[in-house]
């Protein structure tokens, strides 16, 4: 497993689209907590986010050969294969529940969840302190709008319903949005 | 067709994952054609990634690891896509491009020379990592090779194992048939030995019967051999001249009655009894003789159903010794007795007694 600690992850991914399993572990082991965290932060379940833990690795292992480089780095794409999965999860318990209970939900409740907890593990997760500290420079619409969208799954049109607000506008703030992290996610990662 | 302007619009929320699903899988088709876009939509998902990074960090269980490894079947390797290229925007701008390059041809030149320089060192950057990528590839082909020798080995054995099994499975169903016919004699040696079996315990019965009728007749044999040996000696006593001879007394109104020879040169004599009653088989009848004050006991006196017996007498004390004979009833014992318990059935004093030839 060491020799794969130099490669880069496209080099990985090739590895693994030829049927290299400690390929697939060395890549695991680079990601696997990411891609965890993000699907037992969305759904709040850790069980449901181990499968899809498992469910987002198998689906690499299998469709490695298909990765295409101009749509995106490895990781973009594990991540984006991670959050259309944690998204599938999350639509279909919606399409379950009673759509005015969705109406009628605080949307404060959004705040804690990524807050830094303890001194502790900020500093474990540096990156992830920079992250929310990106976050909290953008005006609260735009954050409004990109963590109801990235965090919650909901549609623009359902953002649109739930905040009363012109689809046009969603629309807006979403792309301002994006921008502004593009741009500070840019300059975190210059040294 | 999407076009470019509005595709770029919307790429923020495809790569957020928010549009409807109809509108993505028609951004996606667009992506298909137009590297323009495709590196627009790279630019955001990174962001989108990064942006996942605000969740709380925390690994998987190992469980979820060895579930994958379980799961991830071999699979058919598909042809691997290209390495990546540096994309270039797919519109194009006439103007644009013709004004900076009258206007900027020489720092062009720069900047081209400076492109080829980067992308020789990019290229550079790659070749070392598929060098690195083939080294790994390389090695995983001579360890299956060394693999495929390892099982082609193995292979080789089980086959040898199995000719000689399939041998001894040929053996086997031979002792099979073997074993088949030894139990059908076994069989039939059972069935024959229960007939023997029944026809010997018959024989045994039958020789118990033989042999107690053969002990019966010893018996007989014996008593008539005893009854032959008597009338001879009554005969010689009866044939010497100096024999003497008496009669016994009997309890007043019994049928018994007894006489008695002696011969005094020969010191024996012989007890003649008849019409003695028959005693159960725990009784017998006793002979004492008396010399002074003490009675001796001289011998049994059997009887047959007839209640006659005799008994050959050879004291132990000289005839002329004895004054007293008598009969008298016993238990049975396995030693002579040292006196007897009853009265006499037959008695006489030896006093009596009288040449048989005057």
């Amino acid at each position: 497993m060491a020799e794969y600690e130099g490669l880069g992850d496209e080099n990985l991914i090739t590895l693994i689209a030829h049927g290299d399993k400690d390929a697939l572990e060395s890549f695991y082991e680079r990601y696997s907590t990411q891609v965890f965290s993000l699907a037992r932060f969305m759904l709040r379940n850790e069980a449901i986010a181990e499968e899809i833990t498992q469910e987002v690795f198998l689906a690499l292992w299998q469709k490695a050969s298909t990765f295409n480089p101009k749509r995106g780095s490895p990781k973009g794409w594990l991540m984006s294969v991670t959050h259309h999965r944690v998204i599938d999860h999350v639509r279909a318990a919606k399409r379950a529940r009673d759509s005015t209970d969705r109406m009628a939900k605080d949307l404060s409740s959004l705040q804690p969840v990524y807050q830094v907890h303890t001194e502790e593990e900020a500093y474990r997760s540096m990156d992830r302190q920079e992250v929310v500290k990106a976050l909290e420079t953008l005006p609260e619409a735009q954050k409004t709008v990109i963590l109801m969208s990235y965090f919650e799954g909901y549609s623009q049109s359902e953002i649109a319903e739930i905040l009363n607000q012109p689809l046009g506008t969603v629309k807006t703030r979403l792309r301002l949005g994006m921008q502004k992290l593009r741009a500070m996610f840019n300059r975190s990662a210059t040294p | 067709m999407m076009d470019c302007r509005h595709v770029e619009d919307i790429i923020p929320a495809y790569a957020l994952d928010a549009l409807e699903p109809e509108e993505g899988r028609r951004v996606e088709e667009h992506f298909e054609g137009c590297d323009w876009c495709s590196g627009l939509v790279r630019t955001h998902l990174e962001v989108a990634a990064t942006l996942s990074l605000a969740a709380e960090q925390k690994p998987p269980p190992k469980r979820v690891l060895a579930g994958i490894v379980k799961r991830a079947v071999p699979v058919q390797a598909e042809p691997a896509a290209p390495p990546p290229q540096p994309y270039a925007p797919q519109r194009r701008r006439p103007a644009t491009i013709l004004a900076a390059f009258l206007y900027a041809a020489a720092p062009i030149a720069l900047l081209l020379l400076g492109g080829v320089l980067a992308f020789t060192l990019r290229t550079s950057g790659q070749m070392g990592d598929l060098q690195q990528t083939n080294d790994v590839l390389t090695r995983q082909v001579s360890d299956l090779q060394q693999d495929n020798d390892a099982l082609s080995g193995e292979l080789s054995q089980l086959m040898d194992e199995n000719s000689r099994m399939a041998a001894q499975v040929s053996k086997l169903n031979d002792d099979s048939s073997m074993v088949s016919e030894m139990s059908e004699k076994v069989n039939r040696l059972s069935e024959e030995n229960t007939v023997v079996t029944a026809e010997v315990t018959e024989l045994v019965s039958g020789n118990k019967t033989l042999s107690q009728q053969m002990d019966a007749l010893t018996v007989s044999g014996r008593e008539l051999l005893e009854f032959l040996r008597m009338q001879r000696a009554i005969t010689y006593m009866l044939t010497l001249p100096n024999t003497m001879a008496m009669n016994l007394e009997a309890q007043p109104g019994a049928e018994a009655q007894g006489s008695l020879m002696l011969n005094f040169d020969r010191e024996w004599g012989i007890f003649v009894a008849t019409g003695l009653p028959l005693l159960p088989a725990t009784h017998q009848y006793d002979i004492w003789m008396s010399a002074g004050d003490r009675e001796y006991y001289v011998g049994a006196l059997a009887i047959d159903e007839t209640g006659w017996g005799v008994a050959y007498l050879a004291p132990d004390h000289a005839m002329a010794e004895y004054q007293w004979i008598g009969v008298t009833v016993e238990f049975k014992t396995a030693s002579p007795r040292p006196s007897r318990s009853g009265e006499p059935v037959l008695w006489g004093s030896l006093a009596l007694v009288a040449p048989l030839y005057p």
